[in-house]
């Protein structure tokens, strides 16, 4: 989905009139193209398209004199670079909260919980936004509320995000005690918990940082693979039933790999990143 | 694997003019990272305004091209994100470069390039961008004549004395205008020859330093970018030293078994 702010399709009373076929067969000829078929041959684009092959051939060398598509000869192509600078600037142009803020909303509605949006400064959570529940008794959240990564569910997601180096600086940097500042947090089993983030993409925290509350929080990646933010379902503990936890996983991963997919993550990015571990 | 590219002529197809003015308009975006008016685009391509406003409306149909509702700019829309992912995938450079460029970024934390070439230009494959408060602006994808970069420069030396030749004659106006002419440039190709690396202020990084490496056959370098208020001696050694070992550790990871 795209972000609200964005008008992704025009209303087909309006502004379809206004749409030009010969854009439309180029973009259709473009997403012939996939990570499983990076080349194409023309016959075989042009009938999947349904466009003549010299119209298809015409559309492809415009789009390669602008380096959209490169032709690799024998009547065969493949994406060109061009793509590349777009979407660099594309990346820079929306941040992640643009992007985080209308699948937000959408999970909020769904699950009418509160949701917060957490980045990582150094070796501190911070929320940076939110939309609250439109429930009686709710979770409230403030903007710029910071804890260490080690306490909470979307600090621990963040925390589970770093590499073994970065990880081993954090434990001689900073002391892991508790929110409350008394009670110590034994770093085995810290470590553990970040192995059961990685294995099943999420952290759940009960009555961590406030006596009455739980969360819920997963990661959002960029397009690297790398850990960019958390999104977390804060609610009161006493409302956290199985049932409701089991829907709050489901709809808060479906929100997750949402955001992700429009920073230009694709899971097949963290099978390589994995694989160079 | 990347191919290097000689320069080569245009094929002679009729292009679809409509496609022909959508690309210009995409094209539009690459000059800032700003969100751009209607007005802005119209400027930049020269098209009629009721034109581009047509194209912008098909390009936001088709998911290239955004509208911000709330003050009808346009910005670039999802499907960019996806068709560069599309082309990265099988850039097979890349994705062995990747992890060597990783480990370089972690220990300079200063702009690490991978440029290759294409033709009688490069662009950047990819950019891992520094931490700093003040680093270089830089933008992947964005084709550059040889010798407006350093990395480029770099590339140039590479090249078979014929190519460069090739090179040299078909941009010798452009390159007449540069300081000190074709001249200083040949002496620059045979230093970064000689040397194994170009390291320079400026190229097209205004108020930056850039240090290059060439790798692959000459098809692709590896570069350190910087602010020039950053540059000293001691940091160009260590970035050269750094430089080839990353090559050498790159280079071994692409020799067959």
């Amino acid at each position: 989905m795209a972000p609200a702010s964005q008008k992704k399709n025009p209303s087909s009373s309006g502004e379809e009139r206004y749409q030009i076929e010969g854009i439309s067969n180029a973009v259709a000829l473009l997403r012939g193209f996939s990570r499983q078929n990076p080349s194409r041959a023309l016959a075989d684009l042009a009938a999947e398209v349904g466009m003549s092959e010299t119209l298809a051939r015409r559309t492809l060398e415009t789009l390669a004199q602008h380096d959209f598509i490169t032709s690799l000869g024998d009547d065969c192509y493949e994406l060109g670079f061009g793509w590349l600078s777009l979407a660099d600037i594309r990346r820079r142009q929306v941040g992640l909260r643009q992007i985080a803020y209308p699948v937000m909303r959408a999970l909020r509605d769904r699950l009418n919980e509160t949701i917060i949006l957490s980045i990582r400064s150094g070796f501190r959570r911070i929320s940076i936004d939110h939309v609250e529940s439109g429930q009686s008794i709710r979770r409230t959240a403030q903007s710029g509320f910071e804890t260490p990564l080690h306490i909470g569910s979307a600090g621990k997601v963040l925390l589970a995000g770093l590499n073994e180096s970065e990880l081993d600086h954090y434990f001689t940097q900073v002391p892991l005690r508790a929110f409350d500042g008394a009670g110590k947090i034994d770093q085995k089993e810290l470590l553990a918990e970040i192995g059961a983030i990685h294995e099943r993409g999420y952290s759940i925290a009960f009555r961590e940082i406030t006596a009455d509350a739980a969360a819920l929080s997963a990661p959002l990646y960029d397009h690297r693979g790398a850990t960019c933010g958390a999104l977390t379902v804060s609610l009161p503990a006493d409302r956290f039933s199985d049932r409701l936890r089991a829907q709050c996983i489901r709809e808060l991963l479906k929100a997750t790999d949402e955001i992700s997919t429009h920073l230009g993550f694709s899971a097949q990015i963290l099978v390589r990143k994995k694989g160079h571990r | 694997m990347s191919r290097t590219r000689t320069i080569s002529s245009a094929k002679s197809v009729e292009l679809v003019s409509t496609v022909e003015r959508a690309a210009l308009v995409l094209s539009a975006f690459r000059k800032s990272w700003d969100f751009l008016t209607l007005s802005d685009v119209v400027e930049d391509t020269g098209l009629t305004k009721p034109t581009v406003f047509r194209i912008l409306t098909s390009l936001v149909a088709e998911g290239l091209v955004f509208q911000n509702e709330a003050n009808n700019t346009y910005g670039l829309g999802f499907l960019n994100l996806r068709l560069a992912d599309v082309f990265l995938s099988h850039q097979s450079l890349r994705q062995q470069a990747l992890p060597i460029m990783q480990d370089l970024f972690e220990q300079l934390n200063e702009n690490v390039i991978l440029s290759v070439r294409d033709g009688a230009r490069t662009y950047d494959l990819d950019i891992l961008e520094s931490t700093q408060v003040i680093v270089p602006s830089q933008t992947c994808g964005l084709a550059i004549s040889l010798h407006e970069s350093i990395a480029g420069r770099a590339l140039l030396a590479a090249a078979s004395r014929e190519d460069q030749a090739t090179y040299l004659k078909h941009y010798a106006r452009k390159i007449a205008s540069l300081p000190g002419g074709e001249k200083k440039l040949r002496q620059d190709l045979r230093q970064i020859e000689a040397s194994g690396y170009a390291s320079a202020a400026g190229g097209i990084l205004l108020g930056g330093h850039t240090i290059a490496k060439i790798f692959a056959h000459g098809a692709a370098a590896l570069s350190v970018s910087f602010p020039l208020a950053r540059f000293s001696d001691e940091l160009e050694k260590r970035v050269i030293e750094l430089l080839s070992d990353a090559v050498q550790a790159v280079e071994s990871t692409s020799e067959p078994n």
